[in-house]
């Protein structure tokens, strides 16, 4: 229940599973006075798409800026794609804030031109293949559309990537229950079966089917980690209905 | 790499470098423009106008690549930029490139504008005959100075406002570091007017601690001068040259502001 180690296959290919992915050791990342994560823990294996849960404040997005070598000054080992977070491993890394990262005055075929020049592992042509499947045009400015639309985009974009690991913080948070959906099945369109999808929601209902794994957090570390599947036979509920479990304290 | 990210900084700042260089241009031409008409208050205010639009125009151009450089690198679309698989300092080192070059023509520009400016207003200003006198004024000064001394100078003018872009960048990245990251903007702002007092301090210090000076030589030409600086000072007394102590304070520690920010790029970045 509290092991923070993940090494067993999912439901993907068993073959794909041998290499570690996320290797964390004792990091620990202070915000003035406020630790947001305390020694944190967690090994992750390739091959997998693994939900990062847990209520606001518990260390969710900083862990996951702390792997894609945006945020600096924590201490501990972190190792993401055989490398400390730094240009080597953004090389392998695809990160998706939780922000509009791309320029408002952009043309969706200009931000397409931007991760062409800048990603080397980046396929264009999957690129326009998402782009087509959530219905949106190259001809488009982001500043003309509305936040789905833009999130489609940054998907779009984050997940023609060839990485190793997907990093996407919230990427469906604000968005109707019926772009939540055709946004996750473009998230899973072609993915490359030895790569690892870090995802952080607050949304568990909509995307515990696609979830291999879940690592839960409290309080800046690791509460639990476990297959999607064992959990559920293990409680006898669904990983929502466990969450909400966990967590009810954090609600009153 | 470098290449491709001096690319995409001409890509992303085109917009608005654009809108900046046409308005400096409409603002100084239809000053001009109104001062060369001579009509009473309307050619005043041209004069006024036109020189608006020299005088504004550099320092809006420095500012906007400041506010770009920091909007780029720790606002929202810094994730991009922080998420690159390239060394900070690279990036680093292509924005204050593509940003010096951006200064050298903006420069080159102002130079064009404050002639056009000059020309307006010359009726309004009772100047006869302007281009003349502009010709006297420039042979008047290479009479006094060399020809390599004229170029020295406009280079010590090109590389104070490079000093300048410096200053302004450094202050961006190191109050987008963890400390101050929560502020947004006010973090490099903070920065800047805290780094603004210890320059001015330092550039003081300089010119009272180094007591040289670009002043007339015995033959009337300009030569270098001994100057104390301190006693010019508590005497109340006119220089009468041109303190130099500030030149080796200024490069000093813009080398200091690169390389701390070249650090910051690498090891301290933290998007909140």
């Amino acid at each position: 229940m509290t092991a923070q180690t993940l090494t067993e296959p999912g439901r993907r290919d068993e073959e794909t599973m041998t290499h570690t992915a996320i290797e964390v050791r004792g990091l620990t990342k202070n915000y003035g006075a406020v630790r947001a994560l305390d020694g944190l823990d967690l090994t992750l294996p390739t091959g997998q798409i693994i939900g990062l849960l847990g209520e606001n404040g518990c260390g969710k997005t900083t862990l996951l800026k702390v792997l894609a070598g945006v945020l600096a000054n924590h201490s501990g080992d972190v190792s993401i794609a055989g490398h400390r977070p730094g240009p080597e491993s953004k090389a392998h890394v695809s990160f998706l804030p939780d922000a509009s990262f791309l320029p408002d005055h952009a043309k969706v075929s200009e931000c397409v031109r931007m991760y062409r020049d800048f990603f080397s592992d980046f396929d264009e042509a999957k690129a326009a293949d998402l782009i087509e499947f959530f219905g949106l045009e190259q001809s488009m400015r982001l500043k003309e559309m509305s936040k789905g639309m833009r999130e489609k985009v940054q998907i779009a974009l984050a997940m023609s990537r060839q990485a190793t690991v997907y990093l996407l913080d919230e990427p469906i948070s604000g968005v109707d229950p019926a772009a939540r959906q055709v946004i996750l099945d473009g998230m899973v369109r072609n993915l490359s079966e030895d790569s690892l999808v870090f995802i952080s929601t607050h949304l568990v209902h909509d995307l515990e089917p696609i979830l291999d794994s879940v690592v839960l957090m409290r309080h800046g570390k690791v509460l639990l980690v476990g297959e999607v599947d064992d959990l559920r036979a293990q409680h006898n509920m669904s990983i929502d209905q466990l969450f909400r479990e966990v967590y009810q304290w954090s609600a009153r | 790499m470098v290449g491709t990210l001096i690319k995409h900084e001409a890509l992303r700042t085109r917009r608005w470098l654009t809108v900046v260089f046409g308005l400096a241009t409409l603002v100084t031409l239809m000053g001009a423009l109104m001062a060369w008409t001579g009509w009473p208050l309307i050619s005043q205010l041209g004069v006024i106008l036109s020189f608006v639009g020299v005088g504004a125009f550099l320092a809006v151009v420095q500012v906007g690549l400041a506010y770009d450089y920091w909007r780029s690198s720790y606002s929202k679309t810094g994730y991009f930029t922080q998420s690159l698989p390239v060394k900070g300092a690279t990036i680093y080192w292509s924005k204050l490139l593509w940003g010096c070059v951006v200064t050298l023509v903006a420069i080159v520009w102002n130079v064009v504008l404050a002639l056009v400016a000059y020309l307006g207003s010359a009726s309004s200003m009772r100047v006869t005959e302007p281009l003349s006198q502009l010709r006297a004024a420039w042979t008047g000064m290479l009479e006094i100075l060399p020809a390599v001394a004229v170029i020295g100078l406009a280079l010590a003018v090109v590389v104070s406002f490079f000093a300048t872009l410096v200053q302004y960048y450094f202050a961006a990245s190191i109050g987008s570091e963890s400390r101050m990251n929560r502020l947004g903007i006010g973090g490099p702002v903070l920065v800047w007017f805290g780094l603004y007092l210890v320059m001015q301090m330092l550039l003081l210090l300089g010119i009272v601690a180094i007591p040289l000076a670009l002043g007339s030589g015995s033959d009337g030409g300009l030569a270098l001068v001994s100057l104390n600086f301190l006693s010019v000072m508590v005497e109340n007394q006119t220089a009468g040259a041109m303190p130099l102590g500030f030149v080796p304070v200024l490069a000093l520690s813009t080398a200091v502001l690169v390389s701390r920010t070249v650090v910051s790029w690498n090891r301290k970045v933290s998007l909140a």
